[in-house]
């Protein structure tokens, strides 16, 4: 029995705290998929609760998901593989917000995963769906953006996609 | 401020990904999509990442349109089960008019080198380009004053690469008579002589048909010097050189080789390839470039009579596209890949199911594909 007991390696647990104030407690060895968590753990900085004031709960949530399906010590390739597919058909604003979480958290993988989806997502959109995708107001005025179009009008051409998602 | 520096870095990260169609459609978005779209810093990165996606592929084709009496551009998508449907005409620049013959020179990072004749009579073409089909843009290039020599004009050839150093296009142009090398850098926008001590002078050619191969920054073409090799024109330092062959193919006489039918350079995966075609259909590439030793045989098949094959792309390690003139339908190019995998060779017929590209006609001259990479790159680096 006493051998058994010393093989158990021991399990340290971080807390993160998302900006509306959820705690949500995980494994420092998944966590660390996180280059900005990894930092801070190098510091020295994670007794306590570690505050992700740009995160917020609903994107935590799916950032913790993704990082407990890709840790080293679960999954085979085909699980992830199914799982990144299933993952990358939120909305498009959720994986938008991921995007950024995994931008801040510094997890290149997730990073990548999202503004893969984001791109595919959108290269047949209209200019217009992308604004309001973006959130963007359009500077030009009519004359100047029907100067851009005239010239490049095979740009336009094809079936374009008007969707929001 | 640092919230609205990252949300850049995320916007950059995902344009980065887009086809050059989207990104042009997208340039009205706003001011500063637009001005992003526009930045050479972001046409560099995006054609960083465009060069290892296959998606960034395209396989372009010229084709003369006895309707129009005009040569066309067409592109395609490769992918590995058929050429995908993906087909869009390009237009030509205003200012040509390429009725009566076009060759193309060189390709390097989505630009093409074009010869554009409008009388067919002339051996010098009465325009060279730089064009990149993907957003249409180009430059004609000034004449060079050493271009008067019109009957020899067999004898020159053309190439275009990227000096990493200066971060600017140069286009080099070598008569071959004369041994008059000349060089234009597309942001100086005129044609300057290369100093004849740099690097070997006594460059030979076996023909002038082929497009040169530009990779790992130099542009490649096969010489004679008493034994073939391949010549290599490094575009930054501008220094000639010479690269051995595999060894089965030093011994080949000059006179029983054609170049572009028997062998011919390419590029595959990255790096340069040299293929050899008589009974078997030999492919080697040389994995470390530089180090002749480094040259690895990748592809040996029975050619089956069929004199004319090329490599045009490699999918991966052991999965080659080539296409090939059977010579009994000597209009048609048909494209096959063949896969070395654990059974064996296996080869497919490619296109699959595309009936309406599948007929390719021909005409023998001018007729040109070649596989590049989509990118964003503007000709127009002089202003």
């Amino acid at each position: 029995m006493a051998e058994a007991s010393s093989s158990i390696t021991e399990k340290f647990f971080l807390t993160l705290k998302s900006s509306d104030g959820d705690e949500f407690v995980l494994e420092e060895s998944i966590a660390i998929q996180s280059i900005t968590i990894k930092n801070m753990v190098e510091d020295g900085c994670s007794s306590s609760v570690i505050p992700l004031s740009k995160v917020d709960t609903e994107t935590l949530i799916k950032v913790i998901e993704y990082m407990k399906m890709h840790s080293s010590t679960s999954s085979n390739e085909e699980e992830i593989e199914n799982f990144d597919k299933k993952f990358v058909s939120n909305s498009i604003n959720t994986i938008l917000n991921i995007l950024e979480a995994a931008n801040f958290l510094d997890i290149n993988n997730l990073l990548e995963l999202c503004a893969e989806a984001v791109a595919n997502r959108i290269k047949n959109k209209t200019p217009e769906a992308v604004r309001k995708i973006f959130n963007i107001t359009s500077d030009f005025t009519p004359e100047e953006e029907a100067e851009i179009r005239n010239e490049t009008p095979w740009a336009f051409e094809g079936n374009l996609d008007h969707s929001l998602d | 401020m640092e919230i609205h520096i990252q949300k850049d870095e995320i916007l950059i990260d995902i344009l980065t990904r887009l086809p050059v169609k989207s990104l042009v459609r997208f340039k009205c978005v706003s001011e500063s999509w637009n001005t992003l779209i526009s930045e050479p810093y972001f046409k560099k990165k995006h054609l960083n990442h465009a060069k290892y996606q296959p998606n960034s592929q395209k396989l372009l084709f010229s084709q003369w349109s006895p309707k129009d009496k005009v040569f066309d551009f067409y592109c395609y998508s490769l992918s590995l089960v058929q050429l995908v449907k993906d087909i869009r005409k390009f237009d030509w620049p205003s200012s040509c008019n390429p009725a009566d013959g076009i060759k193309v020179y060189c390709c390097c990072d989505g630009l093409f080198l074009i010869g554009i004749w409008s009388n067919r009579d002339l051996a010098q073409p009465s325009i060279i380009l730089v064009w990149n089909p993907s957003t249409g843009e180009s430059i004609v290039l000034p004449h060079s004053e050493n271009s008067t020599s019109d009957d020899y004009d067999e004898k020159t050839i053309y190439g275009l690469g990227y000096d990493s150093t200066s971060d600017d296009y140069k286009v080099l142009r070598i008569d071959m008579c004369w041994y008059d090398k000349q060089i234009l850098a597309l942001k100086s926008g005129s044609w300057r002589k290369i100093d004849k001590t740099l690097g070997r002078t006594n460059i030979s050619l076996l023909s002038t048909m082929e497009c040169l191969t530009h990779v790992h920054g130099a542009l490649h073409w096969l010489g004679w010097l008493s034994k073939l090799f391949v010549v290599s024109f490094n575009i930054s330092n501008e220094m000639f050189r010479e690269i051995q062959l595999p060894e089965m193919m030093c011994l080949l006489p000059l006179n029983k080789i054609i170049v572009d039918v028997d062998v011919g350079l390419s590029v595959s995966g990255g790096m340069l390839c040299v293929y050899y075609n008589k009974i078997t259909f030999n492919l080697w590439v040389i994995k470390d470039y530089g180090v002749n030793e480094s040259w690895t045989k990748v592809l040996a098949i029975p050619n089956n009579e069929i004199y004319r094959i090329m490599p045009i792309y490699r999918f991966s390690d052991d999965e080659v596209l080539l296409n090939y003139r059977d010579w009994r339908t000597l209009t048609r190019i048909e494209y096959r890949i063949i896969s070395d995998g654990l059974l064996g060779l296996s080869n497919r017929i490619w296109p699959l199911d595309c009936n309406d590209i599948d007929v390719v006609t021909i005409d023998h001259k001018s007729t040109f594909q070649s596989v590049y990479t989509e990118s964003l790159i503007s000709p127009k680096l002089g202003h």
